[in-house]
């Protein structure tokens, strides 16, 4: 999967889980400045994980700040997951 | 002490959810009981129950909130929010914090474990959604209305299986007579139509078998009564500090002047006498009555034959030789058994008959059993003056609620 495919299902995930239909959202935006409480960032990794058929470990799910760290996370663990289809399963 | 009263009622339930068509089914004995059509359980005995069948979530609730609040949830801010409209109560941000919240469930998000553990056991899903959680607590109905209607004072939820709904009236009750509330949004729900709930009360045995007809498959205090039908939904009372209410010139529906409550200490399933008939007892205490001035009382009538063979003894045993001569109904033989919200649906209907000056009938009544040897309103309503009710609430685990009504 490239990772611009990575990147728009990630911005696809955390609008839908923020709500956020209307709001231009890139790689360098944070999620203070969506104002994307912690629920939604749950409920966003909880897709991630799905679409991706990943699992994404407390700690980094924690420490993601902005749409870049997860776009980096989702395309590491990817990389990372031995067996997996790159196409996902979405 | 304080005193509280009732001044807005909201209900969504089997029989309706608008006061009037709840009253025009239990005035003319019309059961909500039929085949249960939004989930298939087999060949068992429990496709009878009593559903809520007008309720579409999404003309209440955003997407947003609906994501986050099981169907049991949904019921309770509905019916509070008609409470809370039928009494024409507001308040500022400042008052919220003497509004609070009580209410009972027995199964909380019922609809949310089963679908997540179906999907874990059955679907093999490596995860449950983040929100399975939020949406099964037991307390989500509370935490919901607080949220929506901005109740800030104290608010709880009660789970006492059956008498969950009266005890969580009770509690509230009790938190406005002792100042630390004025107003408090109180009651039940329960949303408990689920293959896996039906199966466990299939397994015990207790369900009302189908018949022919299912709409009479609830059968009260009859000599051919066979099991309970479980129903859902939810009713919720405003109830308000009585100068608070004369203040605003409420509308009274009536005051809460006694609550009940006892354990049997006995049977895990099996009902006593003792226990019911001092919940009973200690109700009527509270509200200065002696047993002749109770008009009526709405009976925890589950139709099963230990239930009413002991209520029935349970009311000999506080009423002697009055008991002959009060108008008893359950009412479960039309809006079914909705179990944590059942006591408020009842209490609901107990406060209508008394504005009516009507007592409503035991549906479904076919002929006397000799265990059960009082008026039980045989099948059609009765006009009487009701001065005083009670509201009987017994639950599995021998905990038992009662609140006594008054007219004003």
């Amino acid at each position: 999967m490239s990772s611009i495919e990575i990147e728009e299902r990630v911005i696809a995930a955390i609008k839908k889980n923020g709500r956020l239909d209307s709001v231009p959202v890139g790689l360098d935006t944070t999620f203070d400045e969506l104002k994307l409480e912690s629920l939604a960032i749950i409920c966003t990794v909880f897709d991630l994980e799905d679409t991706f058929n990943i699992t994404i470990p407390d700690d980094a799910a924690r420490n993601m700040r902005c749409v870049r760290d997860v776009v980096d996370g989702v395309a590491f663990l990817i990389a990372s997951t031995p067996g997996l289809s790159v196409e996902g399963r979405n | 002490m304080r005193r509280v009263v009732i001044t807005g009622c909201g209900i969504v339930s089997p029989l309706g959810s608008d006061l009037n068509s709840v009253w025009e089914h239990v005035s003319e004995a019309r059961s909500a009981v039929g085949l249960l059509s939004r989930l298939k359980i087999g060949n068992g005995n429990g496709h009878v129950a009593a559903e809520v069948k007008d309720f579409e979530p999404e003309k209440h609730f955003s997407a947003a909130e609906l994501s986050l609040m099981d169907r049991f949830a949904q019921f309770a801010v509905v019916a509070a929010r008609c409470a809370r409209l039928d009494s024409g109560i507001e308040w500022t941000d400042e008052l919220a914090t003497g509004v609070g919240v009580s209410m009972g469930s027995g199964y909380g998000g019922a609809e949310s474990y089963d679908a997540s553990y179906r999907s874990l056991y059955e679907d093999k899903a490596p995860r449950i959604h983040p929100l399975t959680i939020p949406r099964l607590m037991h307390n989500a109905a509370a935490s919901h209305i607080s949220m929506l209607l901005g109740a800030k004072g104290p608010s709880l939820s009660v789970s006492t299986a059956c008498a969950s709904a009266t005890d969580a009236i009770g509690s509230a009750y009790r938190t406005i007579q002792h100042g630390s509330a004025d107003v408090m949004l109180a009651g039940g729900s329960d949303a408990p139509l689920t293959l896996g709930v039906f199966k466990c009360w299939e397994a015990l045995r207790v369900l009302a078998s189908n018949g022919k007809c299912p709409a009479e498959a609830c059968r009260p205090f009859s000599v051919d009564r066979d099991g309970l039908v479980i129903g859902e939904g939810a009713a919720v009372f405003v109830l308000e500090e009585y100068e608070h209410a004369r203040r605003r010139n409420a509308r009274i529906y009536a005051e809460v002047a006694g609550y009940g409550s006892s354990s049997d200490a006995g049977h895990i399933t099996q009902p006593s006498v003792d226990g019911p008939a001092r919940a009973m007892r200690l109700a009527l205490k509270e509200a200065r009555v002696v047993p002749d001035e109770v008009d009526y009382i709405n009976a925890h009538g589950t139709g099963t034959k230990l239930n009413d063979c002991a209520e029935t003894r349970a009311v000999h045993a506080v009423f002697g030789p009055s008991a002959k001569a009060v108008s008893i109904s359950s009412t479960k033989s039309l809006h079914g058994h909705m179990m944590g919200a059942s006591g408020a649906v009842e209490l609901m209907i107990t406060v209508l008959a008394m504005q009516k000056c009507v007592v409503p009938p035991t549906a479904n009544f076919h002929g006397p059993d000799p265990e059960c040897d009082l008026d039980y309103t045989p099948n059609q309503a009765r006009p009487r003056h009701i001065r005083v009710a009670i509201s009987n609430s017994f639950a599995f685990g021998g905990l038992n609620a009662v609140i006594a009504v008054k007219c004003l």
